[in-house]
């Protein structure tokens, strides 16, 4: 005998019932073979329904993936405030915006910060790619390591003053040498390194060509090197003469001078010294 | 919202529950889980359940754990409208129904592995779980059909069934559709759900299509 219907189903899977009714409705589910089978026909005509839920799941799940990328995007390239200004700026929107107070503190922070590395590198130029600085760098003090032997008139005196590094005792000996004399060269190469460390550079400059000026000379190499420190010293560094002295040195591989030179030629050259100086 | 909330927003359906499911969608720990579990099946999944056949509401879901995580939370919130007491979900907590999700993504992959490549599971699964080795692996043909037979029930009855069964209430629905009172709503989705009674029992074929 039917004692159901199809409404009572309905009610009874759609959880509307009252619990005494649904034990009710239970216990004659367990007796009653029609109303199972009938039953079981609501329930498929609602698995046909479970495809929209399903199609309305996937749609919440897309949602979410699409803001999940949004936001990994967002935490994987943030506009740095860098970003924001120079955006701004080309947009001649830079004072238009609301949030004008932070464009315009980030700016004058990029200012002063322009501003500052601006000092701070001329004053690192100053320091270590003036004429002056690169001179005090690469020149080393002549220690007085012998002479050539040979006996002559005050040579030794001079020698002794300018182990003592008493300079200005040292040059009017080394002065007074007379180009007869044997040890002129040598008394001109340091005579030479004397006037380098006195800062007198033109004189140094005239005292090596002594040196150079003979063939074969044991001291030419160094007394080269320093002309071209005196030459730096005397701010030739633009002459002709001095870039072409210079790049002999550094081009001849037996020249002991000649990582100097190309070290030297490299400061001259620096990005810091065309901007600066 | 926060984890411990989500039952209970699941459980209360409408938006809510939509909103729930956005949450447990994103949880990364769920994910991560059903991903190292499924990892040393990956050769076999790849091989017989291809990102082509990984197919949820009609929409293709090419990662296979995200796959099998939509169809176990899909399972989960059937459990928690389910009147029938021996079928409906008993956990109580976050912790519960996460295992839940994360046993159940495991056991559909096991259970949709061994139909498809014909061999024996090498874990095995309750005799309980026997229902839920039917995945939803849909192709978009039956959502055709679908929504071809819903749009002849009468204006409006597709998405108020689709609201009820995803646990509006009436006075939601009756919001959401400009109907007057929760009572109009009611009758509405009868008629509606009468319709598609109707509509079915006339063509058993298809609803034997829409398994």
């Amino acid at each position: 005998m039917e004692n159901w219907t199809e409404e009572q189903i309905e009610r009874y899977l759609d959880g509307e019932m009252t619990p005494p009714e649904q034990d009710t409705f239970e216990a004659q589910l367990n007796q009653n073979p029609d109303l199972r089978h009938a039953l079981d026909n609501h329930l498929e005509v609602r698995s046909a329904l479970d495809l929209l839920l399903r199609e309305k799941m996937a749609e919440i799940y897309s949602d979410t993936q699409l803001s999940s990328v949004k936001a990994s995007q967002q935490r994987i390239a943030p506009e740095s405030w860098l970003q924001i200004f120079w955006k701004k700026l080309r947009t001649f929107n830079l004072f238009s915006s609301a949030e004008q107070p932070r464009y315009v503190v980030s700016g004058l922070a990029l200012a002063s910060f322009c501003l500052i590395a601006w000092f701070g590198l001329a004053r690192y130029t100053q320091s270590y790619f003036t004429d002056s600085a690169l001179l005090h760098a690469a020149y080393v003090p002549q220690n007085a390591v012998g002479t050539l032997g040979g006996e002559t008139t005050g040579f030794d005196a001079g020698f002794k003053a300018f182990n003592k590094k008493d300079y200005a005792a040292a040059i009017p000996i080394f002065e007074a040498i007379p180009a007869t004399d044997l040890k002129y060269p040598e008394a001109g190469f340091y005579l030479g390194h004397a006037y380098l460390a006195t800062g007198k550079y033109e004189a140094a400059i005239a005292a090596f060509d002594r040196v150079l000026s003979v063939q074969n000379s044991p001291f030419a190499q160094n007394a080269a090197w320093n002309q071209i420190l005196a030459m730096l010293g005397a701010g030739k560094t633009q002459d002709a003469d001095f870039k072409k002295r210079l790049q002999q040195i550094a081009d001849n591989p037996n020249n002991g001078y000649a990582k100097d030179a190309q070290i030297l030629q490299r400061q001259l050259h620096h990005w810091l010294r065309r901007i600066f100086l | 919202m926060k984890n411990s909330e989500i039952l209970q927003a699941l459980k209360a359906g409408g938006a809510l529950r939509e909103e729930a499911l956005a949450t447990l969608f994103v949880d990364d720990a769920i994910r991560e889980n059903i991903r190292n579990r499924l990892k040393k099946y990956k050769k076999r999944i790849d091989q017989y359940i291809p990102p082509s056949d990984r197919v949820f509401g009609g929409r293709r879901v090419d990662n296979a754990a995200d796959f099998f995580m939509l169809e176990a939370v899909f399972k989960l919130d059937k459990k928690l409208r389910d009147v029938r007491k021996d079928k409906q979900f008993r956990g109580e907590t976050y912790p519960e129904m996460a295992g839940f999700i994360v046993q159940t993504a495991v056991f559909l992959c096991i259970g949709e592995l061994r139909k498809r490549s014909k061999e024996e599971a090498s874990e095995s699964i309750p005799d309980d779980m026997a229902e839920y080795f039917e995945t939803g692996l849909l192709n978009a043909e039956k959502y055709t059909v679908l929504h071809g037979l819903l749009d002849q029930l009468g204006k409006g009855c597709k998405e108020i069934l689709l609201m009820f069964y995803g646990g509006f209430k009436y006075e939601e629905i009756a919001k959401n559709m400009g109907l007057k009172s929760a009572d109009g709503a009611k009758t509405q989705k009868h008629r509606c759900y009468q319709s598609l009674l109707t509509h079915l029992e006339r063509k058993p074929s298809i609803t034997e299509f829409l398994k």
